[in-house]
């Protein structure tokens, strides 16, 4: 049984079957042809993509890894010596984006390209230069929302095309390793309605119906099959008929057809000779042939005109058991992957067995057409090293660890000037009636950064806002790349001369920026201020999603008190807190 | 459900929600109402997607509609 038969075309119609489909393909007992490792930087939910990706590199037996990267924070990934991306680096960087994340003023009539052209061209170069990955990118479409209400216009259709236009001439200019995916040429594919789904772009922010992931995850796919085939290491030849013309144990040395000009022989002396040149490469070439060891020997080193000699072989198998057998064990002898050889025989049959007894590795069989023989080996890049035939990445690896000799120290401090370089504001207020509706929302909706994780309605927060003994703070975030709008919320309830931290969460968009420093900072003085406390108290509640702030209270300064039903308590006096974060961005109180 | 949430089938009942169910997030709740829809070949609307919390109120909800 192959993977390929465990998805059917019909699996793509529904995304139940697909997944169940996906799944059982993914974790069947076939030996795999490769592995392919993707990472997706985004600024929008890209995940739905990702069972329409696996579907076609399961299909070729490509083992998959595929992982997400934070949102919106693509620069910050490429800086943190720690990020996912740099921890475990990938064959393929998909870098997804929609322009009205990428540049928040992309919605205005008024709107030009010029900044979002700079961060662009930025964060290409960066990766570019500070990855060995090849890196995916997709034209911009028009905003979602505008897309949905007709609302285009020919200004800012103008002002996008520079960018896709942009996106075209990094392509030629570095065509190693970047790639386009043209999700305009997809889109007009199909109407409006059927690649987005307004509902999901609403409430989840992810906007794509299957015909158009489907037609991404194909881009995504091909790029994949390109890269993800191993090398091949060796090459195992069969001799009677394919390295010369004739069967030796019959013909005799005088029968055989191996000549350098006449024909038929001319063939086989070529096909000999393209043999060596990937030898001279680095190609380990072997032998597996039904014959007696010394017939073969007859020719091989003694043969006026056969090209190989024994010195070029690493090992051989010359006698009359089953090939496969004789492959495997060759395979062991040199410690190499059986998908790492490629085997060349003129016998349909022979290539048949060897071809269902070890499918990882790869059977040509010799075409009929001697003149099509000589070509065999170099044609497709059966034999390219991923460095020989991509100078660029080859030169960017050494890049890559010439960078990775630098300290750490250095890598900081090129984070601090990009958060520098982002121009960030924010504004902390205390949440009235504005802005009631989005906290609600937020304490419903945020997982990851949330230390408590209470959901609380609208009216539930309307009760901590109009109670004297409570207070909800906001955080609102702008950069030079856009207004955020309301990011954070922080809710405090007296107790006593003590104040307690009921809720505090931010938007995973603002992570990576210090801004979870600031809104607690600030917070917590206009608070001691206020309410005169002199003590304060708060929580860390684990959930599965919410582990990356199991130590936030104790950077912040608060003391664990104690662990209980594993809810983290702790406590804190009044103190000074650092205010290093005011290095990076200006901060509003009102 | 069992498939999109990788559980076994036997395991869900009336009740089980994102509450119960570890891996039903904002995300796997989208895709369980594309499947749901697929499947069902109806459609739900804006306001009730994030209503349909447990088993039981989809349920309720994909009798109480109909089909495309």
């Amino acid at each position: 049984m192959r993977r390929l038969e465990l998805l059917p075309d019909v699996t793509l119609e529904s995304l139940a079957s697909l997944v169940a489909a996906v799944d059982a393909a993914e974790n069947v007992d076939i030996p795999w042809h490769g592995q392919i490792r993707i990472h997706f930087l985004r600024n929008f939910a890209i995940e739905p993509v990702e069972p329409y990706l696996k579907y076609y590199l399961l299909r070729k037996d490509l083992e998959p890894n595929i992982s997400f990267g934070g949102y919106d924070s693509m620069e910050q990934e490429i800086l943190d010596p720690d990020s996912l991306l740099n921890s475990n680096p990938p064959d393929i960087i998909v870098l997804s984006l929609l322009i009205e994340c990428f540049d928040r003023n992309s919605t205005v009539s008024d709107w030009t390209a010029d900044r979002a052209l700079a961060r662009l061209n930025s964060l290409v170069n960066n990766l570019i230069a500070s990855t060995s990955s090849v890196i995916l990118l997709n034209t911009m479409l028009p905003p979602v929302d505008l897309m949905l209400t007709g609302n285009l216009s020919a200004h800012r259709s103008s002002e996008r095309e520079k960018i896709n236009d942009r996106l075209v001439g990094l392509t030629k200019e570095k065509p190693a390793r970047v790639v386009l995916s043209d999700w305009n040429h997809h889109l007009s594919m199909m109407s409006t309605v059927e690649a987005i789904d307004s509902r999901f772009w609403k409430l989840s922010q992810a906007p794509f119906k299957r015909d158009f992931l489907n037609l991404y995850a194909q881009d995504i796919a091909e790029l994949a099959y390109e890269m993800g085939t191993p090398t091949k290491k060796c090459l195992i030849l069969d001799c009677d008929n394919t390295l010369w013309g004739g069967v030796i144990g019959e013909d005799g040395r005088d029968g055989i057809h191996l000549h350098p000009t006449e024909l038929p022989g001319k063939y086989f002396h070529l096909f000999q000779q393209s043999i060596l040149s990937l030898h001279e490469r680095g190609i380990m070439i072997a032998l597996c042939s039904k014959n007696n060891e010394q017939d073969v020997w007859d020719v091989i080193g003694s043969h006026p005109n056969c090209p190989l000699k024994k010195d070029h072989l690493v090992a051989w198998r010359i006698n009359w058991e089953n090939k496969a057998t004789n492959i495997a064990s060759i395979a062991e002898e040199l410690n190499i992957g059986l998908d790492s050889m490629v085997f060349v025989d003129d016998s349909p049959q022979e290539c048949a067995l060897v071809q269902e007894l070890l499918p990882e590795v790869m059977t040509i069989q010799r075409p009929a057409n001697l003149a099509k023989m000589v070509g065999v080996l170099t044609a497709g890049r059966l034999f390219d090293s991923p460095t020989s035939s991509n100078e660029d990445r080859f030169r960017t690896q050494m890049y890559q660890q010439e960078a990775q000799r630098k300290d750490e120290r250095n890598k900081f401090d090129n984070l601090t000037v990009y958060l520098k370089s982002l121009s960030t504001e924010t504004t902390i207020v205390r949440v009235r009636d504005e802005g009631l509706v989005r906290v609600a929302q937020l304490t419903q909706k945020t997982n990851q950064f949330n230390l408590t994780t209470r959901r609380y309605s609208e009216a539930e927060i309307r009760k901590f806002v109009d109670s004297p003994d409570a207070t909800v703070f906001s955080m609102s975030v702008a950069d030079r790349y856009g207004d955020m709008g309301v990011t954070g919320v922080m809710i405090a309830r007296r107790k006593g001369s003590s104040a307690v931290i009921d809720t505090f969460l931010l938007s995973c968009r603002v992570l990576g920026r210090q801004l979870e420093f600031a809104f607690i900072d600030q917070c917590m003085r206009q608070i001691e201020n206020e309410w005169r406390i002199d003590s304060w108290e708060t929580e860390y509640i684990p959930t599965r999603k919410n582990s990356q702030v199991s130590d936030f209270w104790d950077r912040v300064g608060f003391e664990r008190k104690k662990v209980k039903s594993e809810t983290q308590y702790y406590s804190a006096g009044k103190f000074s807190r650092p205010d290093e974060y005011l290095n990076i961005m200006n901060v509003h109180v009102e | 459900m069992s498939q999109i949430f990788d559980i076994d089938p036997s395991s869900i009942v009336a009740e089980s929600s994102p509450q119960t169910i570890e891996r039903w997030d904002s995300l796997k709740h989208m895709q369980l109402i594309m499947a749901l829809e697929d499947e069902f070949g109806i459609r739900f609307s804006d306001d009730d997607i994030p209503e349909l919390t447990s088993f039981k109120l989809i349920e309720d909800a994909i009798n109480a509609s109909e089909p495309d």
